[in-house]
């Protein structure tokens, strides 16, 4: 079994390295968006998969990186890899006193508190024009190449895929899921929560972050309406559910699925595209609320099951 | 029953291979685009589409463009520049196709203005007023809206005209509104008026009363609202609600719709820029708009005129070139100087429309009059506007 | 600043805090009785709104008098949404979070129908015009009646839920949901009642801002997010801390907007939600009590 996956994952790495070389611009685009999409999954996953925090706000950290990256090429001059590691610096930096704040509270309360803090960054970046362009946003110099991108984000997921594999079989991992299930008791048995939920808030304020700067390079242009896109918000959280929250594969079986799902019907039926996420929403929490990853845990343990009993019921 | 169905397939799939081999000769010329036809700009965006396709219609029945049939390749960006990169990557790169010509709005157009550079892609930008969008050294890419800087030129002729000289403006927070106040800004002085205040708000602000308090109290001579359509309205409404007056109300996108309408007896006496209008004497214009009711059973705004105009240019350039070579194509263009239907193309060495007019309207008794220039006025301009309290 | 434009301004700030009041009254019930947040909320509220734009347009019929049909619209859909959605979610640890994100998904079915139904555009009722003058003030027209027809049906709900056994049922549960449900009160019974109660709220809502701004199908979020903040501000689950949180906000915005800009000021909901959610977790209603 071991053997198996490692196999498959080599050959989906190999697949991932060529596809720059076989495919058209426009696939490589496709899969370039569909690893943010995933990369910013990750980074949900881990605070509110794990802990168990619903996050409405984690696009506040896809802003912040999407911002340092555009300020620091357009006023300083930087080159954009090293305004998109300052991004994942500063939301990681930003993260501290923030998760201090928000993780105090909790359920909706917490949910909504991270949306209200997008809202809040919106209004500094719309405000703070001489700095942030305001709503005319920043003009980038284009993208000529988007190689050098999609290896980024490409590396990106993998290493969030990393992350979230060493988060679960640390203790760590165990701390978060503790408090997930119930977090009193999880204080009662001596799990420093605050330390340990602030952490996992921190590590989580990267990922987006980074993903937000290979945005808005490859956009060229950031606005306020850019940075912080509310539909990704959604679409990330949904990615996630739908793959399975709180599992390492959740994220990345999740956004493949419904990345290829929306560019091969939604792309079809725009005008019904709000409806459809809407139902699939409603459908998947009624239906499959744990998402995929149990589902085919489940399924293929009970093959195996079968298998087991038939070669049994044959031994006998 | 299984033979039948396959001596059909075989019948079928001959048929094809043949009917294939006639429509590689004729393999027509695709022009890509993207239009909002869902999101915030959707009302707008479908007039722009129009004239599009009827552009492309009149094309084919002429006998298409060097010598091939040409077919219009278009997908919903949902008013969204990122959808928008996508979109025209997938147009060029997947669908290859032959020409690009632009989206709906200054925003999506900055955004895909890149992608067409990156690719070597001459594009015309219909619906792009923000003229920084030209001043980034782009090769492929020029301008085929009025630039932002002349929608409000009329406004201001009348301000000097009648000895107006405290102006009040209110601006949209995004690259459209925000360039004509600066604009404006910049012309000034040339017309004896004075900016008295000058704020912006974020979009999708309902509430003006703290910024129209502010304006009371400096009791300008004139107000201009750089805004689009519901907070031209939003903000006309409300200056009637709190007692804000002024001799005169201009708007920059807004007046020209028919739905500025629905304020009633308040949009009487408002200005509004229009860069087009159906009684203009452009080349070709009458028949265009006959054309465009006949097919469409309704009338073209002015997004319908532009996006036809930069059709036709376009066409003129690859007719000059007689191939599909973009870097042709692009040389071309910048050097065509012609009149379509929506007035004189020209774009200077950045790709700046340089050409385009824009003209003023009033909202009179319930009817929108053009009132400037005197060339295509239908009307003469009521001015001063009446004081709220003295109307119903 | 001189006296009049102080009063001017607080003229203004609270017309719009009345209706933010009754907006953020459907959240509270909601919450008070489910501990659920309806994300659907400024979505329902967009929604009796544009049915208003479509039957005023259409037959001109007075704006005031479709409060009771945007009402049914949305207190239908509320009851359906609880009866055969969310009821149907396990009440386990996970329910907080899986009937926040269904209510979600019905905000995007209802975003995505009302653009099928009145399209994309930004719509608005314009039968009331101008503005009625006390001394130096200005009471525009429309925000003046919305005001009076807010506080109308928040007097209405106050008297429903004290003095009719349903209303009363609906306090008990959300004061304590076993002991109601000793008391013989039928919980499942009374949780879609108040979730379809505070979907008709937001219609009454939707049909008195309509009146006065322009709405769009997708600025619900925007609605449930302030609604959210003013019930924050006041305290969940309090009635008159509601009420209060919505004045303080409607004339926060004003103010801001006067003295710094319009920037700042569509933020300060946001920033006073953070900072009463961070400092006074009870809301301001919590400092008065014991």
């Amino acid at each position: 079994m071991k053997k198996i996956s490692l196999v498959s994952g080599a050959v989906c790495l190999l697949v991932v390295i060529g596809i720059p070389f076989l495919a058209s611009d426009y696939l490589v685009g496709f899969f370039f968006n569909m690893f943010i999409f995933v990369t910013v999954a990750y980074g949900w996953n881990l605070i509110s998969g794990y802990t168990g925090y619903l996050s409405f706000g984690q696009i506040s950290f896809f802003g912040l990186g999407a911002y340092t990256m555009a300020i620091a090429v357009f006023r300083f001059h930087w080159s954009w890899q090293l305004g998109v590691l300052t991004g994942a610096v500063l939301a990681v930096v930003l993260a501290a006193p923030l998760g201090w704040l928000m993780l105090r509270l909790r359920g909706p309360y917490f949910a909504l508190g991270m949306l209200g803090f997008v809202q809040v960054l919106y209004m500094v970046a719309s405000a703070a024009s001489s700095v942030t362009g305001g709503g005319e946003g920043l003009y980038l110099p284009p993208t000529a190449d988007l190689h050098p991108l999609y290896y980024s984000a490409a590396a990106m997921v993998v290493l969030a895929m990393g992350a979230t594999w060493a988060v679960e079989r640390s203790a760590f991992g165990l701390r978060l899921q503790a408090i997930r299930e119930d977090e009193l008791a999880a204080d009662a048995m001596g799990v420093e929560t605050t330390r340990v939920k602030l952490a996992a808030f921190m590590l989580s304020s990267a990922f987006p972050a980074v993903a937000g700067g290979l945005y808005a390079w490859r956009l060229s242009y950031i606005d306020p309406a850019s940075a912080f896109p509310g539909n990704y918000e959604i679409q990330t959280i949904l990615m996630t559910i739908f793959g399975g929250a709180g599992t390492i594969m959740g994220p990345l079986l999740g956004g493949i699925a419904l990345s290829v799902m929306g560019e091969v019907i939604w792309a079809r039926f725009a005008e019904l595209h709000l409806l459809l996420t809407g139902s699939l929403i409603i459908l998947v929490l009624l239906f499959m609320p744990e998402g995929m990853v149990p589902l085919v845990r489940r399924t293929v343990a009970r093959r195996r099951g079968r298998i087991a009993r038939s070669a049994a019921g044959e031994g006998a | 029953m299984v033979r039948n169905i396959r001596i059909l397939l075989v019948a079928a799939v001959g048929f094809l291979m043949v009917a294939g081999s006639a429509f590689a000769e004729v393999k027509p010329i695709l022009i890509g685009t993207s239009v909002s036809l869902s999101g915030s700009y959707a009302a707008s965006a479908k007039y722009g589409l129009e004239g599009y396709q009827l552009f492309v219609e009149q094309l084919n029945k002429r006998g298409g463009l060097l010598g091939r049939p040409v077919k219009l390749v278009y997908y919903d960006d949902r008013s969204d520049a990122n959808t928008g990169v996508q979109l025209y990557e997938k147009l060029i790169t997947a669908d290859k196709v032959d020409l690009i010509v632009g989206p709906y709005s200054s925003g999506v157009t900055s955004a895909v203005s890149t992608v067409a550079e990156k690719h070597k892609m001459a594009m015309i930008g219909p619906e792009a007023a923000d003229a920084k969008i030209y001043m980034r050294g782009y090769k492929y890419n020029f301008q085929g809206q009025t630039q932002a800087g002349r929608y409000m030129l009329g406004a201001l002729a009348l301000a000097k005209a009648n000895g107006y000289k405290t102006l009040a403006m209110l601006a949209e927070d995004t690259a459209f509104p925000k360039a004509v106040s600066e604009e404006v800004a910049k012309a000034v002085p040339e017309y004896g008026v004075t900016i008295v205040f000058n704020q912006s708000y974020p979009k999708g602000a309902a509430d003006f009363s703290a910024l129209l308090t502010k304006v009371k109290q400096l009791n300008p001579d004139m107000i201009f609202a750089n805004s689009y359509l519901p907070d031209a309205q939003g903000i006309i409404r409300q200056c009637r609600e709190l007692g804000v007056n002024a001799k005169l109300f201009a708007v920059a996108v807004g007046a020209a719709e028919p739905e500025f309408g629905n304020l009633g007896s308040t949009a009487n006496y408002v200005f509004g820029a229009t860069q087009w209008a159906a009684n203009m004497k452009t080349k070709g214009n009458a028949e265009f708009v006959k054309t465009y009711m006949e097919m469409f059973k309704r009338a073209p705004d002015y997004h319908s005129a532009a996006n036809y105009a930069s059709l036709q240019v376009l066409e003129a350039a690859v007719k000059s070139v007689g191939s599909l070579d973009q870097d042709k194509i692009a040389a071309a263009i910048a050097k065509t100087e012609m009149d379509t239907v929506y007035g004189h193309f020209k774009v200077d060495a950045r790709g700046i429309q340089a050409g385009f007019a824009s003209a003023l309207l009033q909202w009179q008794q319930g009817k929108q009059v053009v009132v400037w220039p005197d060339a295509v006025a239908q009307g003469k301009p009521i001015l001063p506007t009446p004081p709220w309290s003295a109307r119903k | 600043m001189d006296i009049h434009i102080f009063l001017q301004l607080v003229v203004n700030g609270l017309l719009v805090g009345g209706v933010y009041g009754l907006m953020s009254l459907g959240i509270n019930v909601v919450w008070g009785v489910m501990g659920v947040i309806n994300l659907a909320h400024g979505d329902l509220i967009m929604a009796a709104g544009f049915l208003t734009f479509w039957i005023f347009s259409r037959w001109n019929v007075n704006p005031l008098l479709l409060l009771p049909v945007g009402m049914a619209m949305t207190f239908m859909v509320g009851m359906l949404s609880q009866r055969f959605l969310l009821g149907r979610l396990p009440q386990d640890r996970g329910a907080i979070k899986s009937s926040l994100l269904m209510t979600f998904g019905i905000s995007y079915v209802v975003i995505n129908t009302a653009q099928l139904l009145w399209g994309n555009e930004f719509q608005t009722v314009t039968s009331l015009s101008g503005s009625w003058m006390a001394g130096e003030l200005d009471f525009a027209k429309a925000r003046t009646v919305a005001f009076l027809a807010a506080g109308a049906v928040t007097v209405m709900l106050w008297l429903f839920l004290h003095y009719t056994t349903y209303g009363r049922a609906i306090r008990a549960v959300s004061q304590n949901r076993d002991g109601a449900s000793v008391c013989g009160v039928d919980n499942e019974r009374i949780r879609v009642a108040s979730f379809a109660l505070g979907a008709g709220l937001a219609g009454a809502a939707g049909v008195l801002l309509v009146m006065i701004f322009a709405i769009s199908p997708s600025m619900g979020s925007g609605y449930t997010i302030r609604s959210f903040a003013v019930t924050v501000i006041g305290g969940l689950g309090s009635f008159p801390g509601a009420l209060i949180g919505a004045m303080i906000l409607g004339l926060a915005e004003v103010f801001t907007g006067y003295l710094v800009n319009s920037q700042v000021a569509n933020g300060v909901a946001f920033i006073l939600f953070l900072v009463v959610l961070l400092v006074l977790p009870q809301g301001l209603s919590g400092m008065f009590r014991r």
